[in-house]
């Protein structure tokens, strides 16, 4: 008898370590009533919670997390905890990136020089290739540089009405 | 009997702890190649961003960039990936097009902002372009060559060196600049990529029928102006609004409400020249 309560102990113990626990990747996943968009949201994780799936129907798993069950879209999930953004900015300084484009940008117009890319005009017409526009290292610095956090993001979309 | 009983008790604890050992190393492993993969695809999307600009000029306005920026990684907070920073950029060109590069990197042209009427037409574009990003589509038809340690080499390449990519890695980016700009993405990945806008709007509470409704004026513009370079790596508008509308039966979605934004999108149209 004891013996069987053992066994019983060993495989209850070691199942949870085999269920196909995921976890929620966006700021907030709403839960359906049914795998379909119209359907009913019962109710909403955060990101970063953990859920058990149960069941896959196309592009919807179906999954439970405490005393929460439903349907979400399964590309709101992700084998992996969330931890932050993965970025390639933080390996070196700017001013080295900078002056490190600087030298890839001759070689852009090099490369454009000997034919390697064609190009087009505003009206979708070819142009010969020394007219390809240079490439601008700073233009990449200018675009990575704009920063906002979740909060300021959270607060326009709270402005326009969204998140309702 | 009680030594069996001691005996199975210390075969239960050895078991517990070599199967906790085990899945905490899965745990890792699935980390450190999520990491892997997710460096490759921002480096990947960095190159491809290179190529992008040396065919297009960026509208130099940082309070609409700013704007744009809000608008699209508002929706991105939705989609999923939380381990990107998307960046969004303004190109300086009446052409009606957006680009995706993967990792994030995300081109919409000015004439495209033009022709929109309210934000969630903004966000619904952006959310298009996300969805190629998030389903990886141009990495999935053009992978990365597959090299040791392709990373550290691009990385190398970037940031420290800034001069020398290898053949193979020059071939895979050519190849996608070719995707972007002449071939357009696979049907079906455009398909997906409309669904999943479909699914980032609703998520964030715009109206989705934003989507259909630019397309449709996008559609009358064709008509109008045949000179002006609309979509033309899309497929073919008409087809893409059928797809949507079955996709939209299919999730019953008639009763989904959503905000167009209208007066705060007309503000920041105005301030673009």
């Amino acid at each position: 008898m004891k013996i069987r309560l053992l066994s019983f102990l060993i495989f209850f113990s070691v199942m949870p370590l085999f269920a196909q626990t995921a976890y929620t990747t966006s700021l907030k996943t709403a839960i359906y009533s049914e795998p379909s968009l119209g359907s009913e949201k019962v109710a909403q994780l955060t990101r970063g919670t953990a859920i058990t799936i149960k069941k896959t129907h196309n592009k919807w798993v179906y999954i439970s997390s405490g005393s929460k069950n439903g349907w979400i879209q399964k590309a709101f999930t992700s084998t992996v905890k969330p931890k932050g953004k993965v970025s390639i900015l933080g390996n070196a300084n700017r001013t080295s990136r900078m002056k490190a484009r600087e030298r890839a940008s001759s070689d852009v117009t090099a490369a454009s020089a000997r034919g390697f890319m064609q190009t087009e005009n505003s009206k979708g017409r070819s142009r010969p290739n020394q007219e390809m526009l240079k490439f601008d290292p700073a233009d990449i610095d200018k675009m990575e540089s704009v920063t906002l956090s979740e909060d300021e993001l959270i607060t326009f979309l709270r402005q326009g009405g969204l998140l309702e | 009997m009680r030594t069996k009983q001691k005996y199975l008790a210390a075969i239960f604890f050895v078991a517990f702890a070599i199967l906790s050992c085990a899945v905490g190393d899965n745990v890792r492993k699935r980390e450190t190649e999520q990491h892997q993969r997710v460096t490759q695809e921002l480096l990947y999307g960095r190159l491809l961003s290179k190529e992008i600009l040396s065919r297009y000029k960026v509208y130099n306005n940082p309070e609409a960039s700013v704007y744009v920026n809000k608008v699209g990684r508002g929706v991105a907070l939705f989609a999923g990936r939380s381990e990107l920073t998307y960046y969004f950029a303004i190109l300086d060109s009446e052409t009606i097009n957006a680009f995706a590069a993967p990792g994030g990197y995300i081109f919409i042209t000015k004439g495209s902002i033009m022709a929109m009427e309210n934000e969630a037409e903004l966000a619904a574009m952006l959310a298009h372009e996300i969805g190629h990003v998030n389903n990886r589509h141009i990495m999935r038809q053009i992978p990365l060559p597959k090299e040791n340690n392709i990373a550290d080499t691009i990385a190398s390449i970037l940031v420290a060196q800034g001069t020398v990519v290898s053949a193979a890695m020059n071939e895979t980016v050519k190849k996608a600049s070719t995707l972007l700009f002449e071939d357009g993405y696979l049907i079906e990945d455009e398909y997906e990529a409309d669904q999943s806008a479909i699914s980032y709007l609703i998520e964030t509470g715009y109206d989705y029928r934003a989507l259909i409704q630019f397309m449709s004026r996008i559609e009358s513009i064709k008509k109008t102006d045949t000179k002006l370079q609309v979509y033309h790596t899309h497929p073919p508008t008409l087809d893409r609004i059928n797809m949507i509308n079955s996709f939209l039966k299919e999730q019953n979605s008639a009763s989904i409400t959503g905000k167009l934004v209208t007066e705060r999108f007309q503000n920041f149209k105005t301030s673009i020249h």
